[in-house]
């Protein structure tokens, strides 16, 4: 049926298009998954490369056509065809890998070794009591299926360790640290310079988060934590805890710097720090130099 | 002659009283170090890890100026 997939594609693109008037512009069209599926299975095809297909030609899958006016076709081609690390599943990395599902990165890998216990349940997104014992890794990618089965997922449920992150990191275009110790954070960042790609912190304590994007030749966590030999209690969220929302608003600004770097935008935290305090509330950046 | 300081998290614990909004302002002597400062208003150095000047990082040593805004934080790090 399809001997000439281009025009086929045309035709078949014809009969499913959906017109939507746009205030001020002019209409612009969109299609719906059932049809991108048909479309990739006729073409034997992914379901991603259709959606590119589309995205090329300026057709919107209508899963992403809410993010038309701030992105164009061209950015959400882009994040399809884009590679995130996201290291750390918890509080951070759960809602993270929720957000970058939603704006379509076409692939996401995700390492954590721990599984989901009873004390997650405040405020990881992707802890529910039937998943309490289960890999955290492993209901990440569940659930990114779930929202976009046209991303890939690769899973680690393993500990990052020195030797295993040059194998975890191979393929992505950045690394976003969801961690909760700064050893770990430490040897993350190693990793990213190593493999030449960004790395975007995120850290949180109470009813305030610290976020800063670190790009290989940039000064990194050193230049906040000096060596990182820190006894435990001593940091902030030994005394203050990990409320509910505060986690979920840090992974959104990671997120956020995850789309700028793809998409070639204005970056949020490269060379200053981002301090989201809600207590007040503020986001403030800090230059650090 | 006065600074502002603004403390972050646990480090207010410190600090009876202290109110997030405004944050503490201080009457500064001749070549006050914000070492001093932190001497002055009862936080431990060491629970210190980020200093910040009018937005930009600094080190415990050095000399607050009228009108500067000195931010602390303790180190941060939960996920």
């Amino acid at each position: 049926m399809d001997q000439n997939p281009p025009d086929d594609l045309r035709a078949f693109l014809e009969k499913h298009l959906i017109k939507n008037e746009a205030p001020e512009k002019e209409a612009y069209f969109s299609i719906k998954e059932t049809a991108l599926v048909e479309l990739a299975s006729r073409r034997g095809e992914t379901l991603l490369q259709v959606m590119k297909a589309c995205l090329d030609r300026g057709l919107w899958p209508e899963r992403f056509r809410a993010h038309r006016g701030t992105f164009t076709s061209k950015d959400q081609a882009q994040l399809l065809q884009a590679t995130a690390a996201v290291i750390g599943a918890g509080g951070l990395g759960g809602t993270l890998c929720l957000l970058l599902a939603r704006a379509g990165l076409g692939r996401l890998v995700v390492c954590d070794g721990d599984e989901f216990e009873e004390s997650n349940l405040n405020r990881q997104f992707l802890s529910n009591l039937s998943r309490l014992g289960q890999k955290k890794a492993l209901c990440a990618a569940e659930e990114i299926r779930r929202i976009n089965p046209a991303a890939q997922v690769t899973t680690y449920p393993i500990k990052a360790t020195e030797e295993n992150l040059p194998d975890i990191l191979a393929t992505a275009q950045v690394v976003v640290d969801c961690l909760d110790n700064l050893p770990a954070r430490f040897m993350v960042e190693k990793a990213a310079r190593r493999r030449g790609i960004p790395f975007i912190h995120g850290a949180v304590g109470g009813l305030e988060g610290l976020i800063l994007t670190v790009f290989p030749e940039d000064p990194g966590l050193e230049n906040l934590y000096g060596s990182g030999d820190i006894p435990k209690e001593k940091w902030a969220e030994a005394v203050l805890g990990v409320p509910t929302v505060t986690p979920t608003l840090v992974a959104g600004l990671q997120a956020a710097e995850v789309i700028n770097i793809l998409t070639g935008r204005p970056l949020l935290a490269r060379g200053r720090l981002l301090h989201l305090d809600l207590t007040i509330p503020s986001i403030e950046a800090n230059s650090l130099r | 002659m006065a600074v502002t300081v603004k403390l972050s998290s646990s480090l207010r614990t410190f600090v009876d009283g202290y109110d997030p909004f405004t944050g503490l302002t201080i009457d500064l002597g001749p070549n006050e170090t914000i070492s001093q400062i932190l001497k002055r208003l009862g936080v431990p150095e060491e629970k210190v890890k980020i200093i910040m000047v009018d937005g930009r990082s600094a080190s415990p040593d050095r000399v607050l100026v009228d009108g500067e805004r000195l931010g602390l934080f303790p180190p941060v790090g939960g996920g």
